[in-house]
């Protein structure tokens, strides 16, 4: 990108002036060497974006952005409804809620060493990956729609993991406000032998080692250290999350005029945030959050069990569950005093500081209990992992030696916000 | 009086077979006469649409339908009668850069054709063309309210019957009216063995969407999603 296109407002900010269509100006966070090898649609897409109606502060663009189909992927932009705001199934993108999670695995490298090849020969059976394949999971109408409203909640109340999961996972591992009606027969039959498969492309699921720590203190309160074995696990809400892309990204291209909208791209679609469009969209976005959620909750208990049976001692405790294709309702602080925005990250990882109401429970106070000794970890009891017939709904798992995650201690720095 | 389920497969062999032979545009019509079966075919010639008659035999014509050796018999008996018809020109696809995600675009004498041809490309992004076998038939039907729209919903329509039908399709035939679409995908099972599929398109985005005259003939393009 050439930079003489850009104000530098700091080492690794870098503004688009506000100019022409644009309401606000673009910004983009990136070391100068990032910088100059960002591809020049980014500066396009950051541009278009900040044109869009009701976008508040900026238009965003994180160091790993590049051209995506509307907003850049690893773009950020807040919208305020009460503006004229407006949502974007691009801005989104169409693998709703694609995130990342980590398990720990609590072994060692010589321990998966030894078992290696069987291990990740085991892995590739149980989990279904690729072009067509299918999961053995078959959801019934009213058990989709349970699906889609509960996400990983859904999920561990079936059978697939334990409650301590959702306490690492944004919202709990349950989307609020999810419309199951508002998503359409065509993304539910897409999904309908998708539960519990890993997608392709750039989904993956991987053994991995830790090679490197960056901060000590807050390794040790994620019970992580040098050499540690964790499963990495990268994948979204599959077919149905797709097709709800494609929906209303037409239906959207389509109501974008009659809103008076003008778009520089259709690639741009979107509704007001405060029109049927805009509510449908939301509510089955949502819908597609709790997906992502719920197969990656499955995704957990189909790992967890291959390691039983190859590692008895390996408990894989979920250390953090977090989506980078969403836009949420969040509260922040503005030049004009507080508002409730509508933020759309595309290919972008939300960061909340230590302590924010929306960081998961269990990692809330992770900055405070780095200074402590005690390690955030839970057990997960042999008898938690599912057996090949989930529980019935309502059914609790026996608890063995539970150790209550450690809080702030009283000798925690006061919080700042 | 043939059978309901005779006439169906006879249908679709006969579609097969014209589109193979590369008719730009026609009607036909297959019927029960004088003791055999009749093939009448109407196509655009020079001087205006004619009538063609060919004597079928609907035990080949199902044949043809799984059996490529057939076909072939039948397009060579079929070919000289055809031959002032008015043939598809030199349609063709490819892909195009864009960043994590691949472009596709078809060119073609007609939208129908360019569509047709960014079909072909949309399969070539999950696996190599000539090992999907033109086995199966889906009928696919959409509409929007442009061209462009029209033709993401085509990929889209693509797009939705490989992921639940779990199909890959290597042959398509494409007529558009108003912004109606009307087609059909001929195409097999994914055989991971065989097809080796690359990966999966989540969807057609809008980025780079075209659909113009082009050349003197029609090109249509956009973005996947993979």
């Amino acid at each position: 990108m050439d930079l003489n296109l850009l104000e530098r407002r700091s080492e690794y900010e870098w503004e688009i002036p506000q100019q022409g269509a644009m309401r606000v100006p673009a910004v983009i966070f990136a070391s100068e060497a990032l910088m100059r090898d960002m591809d020049r649609k980014v500066y396009e897409q950051a541009v278009n974006v900040a044109a869009l109606p009701g976008i508040v502060k900026a238009s965003y663009a994180m160091p790993d952005a590049h051209w995506g189909y509307g907003f850049p992927i690893g773009g950020v932009a807040a919208f305020d409804p009460d503006e004229g705001g407006v949502v974007s199934a691009g801005g989104v993108g169409f693998d709703i809620s694609c995130g990342v999670r980590c398990l720990h695995t609590g072994l060692t490298r010589p321990d998966v060493v030894a078992v290696q090849q069987a291990l990740a020969h085991e892995l590739s059976r149980a989990i279904p990956a690729g072009v067509g394949s299918t999961g053995e999971i078959r959801l019934g109408d009213a058990e989709m729609d349970a699906m889609l409203a509960g996400g990983a909640a859904w999920a561990v109340q079936r059978g697939w993991g334990v409650p301590e999961d959702l306490e690492r996972i944004e919202e709990n591992g349950q989307m609020k406000h999810a419309k199951p009606g508002c998503v359409s027969p065509q993304a539910k039959k897409r999904q309908r032998d998708e539960m519990g498969t890993l997608g392709s492309g750039n989904h993956y699921l991987e053994v991995q080692e830790v090679t490197r720590v960056h901060d000590e203190a807050i390794a040790r309160a994620y019970g992580l250290a040098l050499g540690d074995i964790v499963v990495m696990i990268h994948c979204g809400s599959r077919g149905l999350g797709h097709q709800i892309g494609t929906d209303f990204l037409k239906r959207m291209a389509i109501a974008a005029p009659q809103h008076g909208i003008r778009l520089p791209d259709r690639e741009l679609a979107c509704a007001p945030i405060n029109s049927e469009v805009g509510q449908d969209y939301l509510g089955a976005m949502r819908a597609g959050i709790n997906c992502a959620l719920a197969n990656r909750q499955i995704l957990t208990d189909l790992v967890r069990k291959v390691f039983r049976r190859m590692l008895p001692q390996a408990r894989l405790p979920l250390l953090y569950d977090v989506s980078h294709n969403t836009c949420k309702v969040e509260e922040h602080r503005t030049d004009g005093g507080k508002r409730k925005l509508y933020v759309h990250r595309k290919g972008a990882t939300r960061a909340f500081g230590p302590g924010h109401p929306d960081v998961p429970g269990a990692l809330r106070e992770i900055w405070w209990s780095a200074n402590s000794d005690s390690a955030i970890t839970y057990p997960i009891p042999a008898a938690a992992i599912s057996p090949n017939n989930p529980m019935p709904p309502g059914s609790s798992f026996p608890q063995t030696n539970p150790s209550p995650a450690p809080t702030a201690s009283a000798a925690a720095p006061p919080r700042s916000r | 009086m043939p059978l309901a389920q005779d006439i169906r497969s006879a249908r679709e062999a006969v579609e097969h077979l014209l589109d193979e032979v590369g008719l730009r545009a026609f009607v036909y019509t297959v019927e029960r006469k004088e003791g055999g079966w009749v093939l009448a075919v109407e196509c655009a010639m020079k001087e205006g649409w004619q009538a063609v008659r060919l004597r079928v035999d609907p035990a080949e014509l199902r044949a043809s339908l799984s059996d490529a050796a057939v076909r072939e018999r039948l397009r060579a008996e079929w070919g000289p009668h055809l031959r002032a018809c008015a043939k598809r020109g030199p349609g063709a696809w490819e892909h195009f850069e864009h960043g994590a995600d691949v472009g596709v675009r078809g060119r073609g004498a007609s939208r129908a054709e360019a569509f047709a041809q960014a079909a072909l490309a949309l399969t070539a992004v999950v696996t190599d063309l000539a090992e999907v076998e033109p086995r199966e038939r889906v009928a696919i039907e959409c509409e929007a309210p442009d061209d462009e729209l029209l033709f993401a919903e085509w990929l889209n329509a693509l797009v939705y019957e490989m992921s639940t039908r779990k199909m890959l399709f290597s042959r398509f035939r494409v007529r558009i009216r108003g912004g109606r679409l009307a087609g059909a995908a001929w195409g097999e099972q994914v055989d991971v063995a065989r097809h080796h599929p690359a990966v999966e398109v989540k969807g057609a985005t809008y980025t780079t969407l075209r659909v113009a005259r082009d050349n003197g003939g029609w090109v249509a393009q956009t973005v996947v999603d993979v």
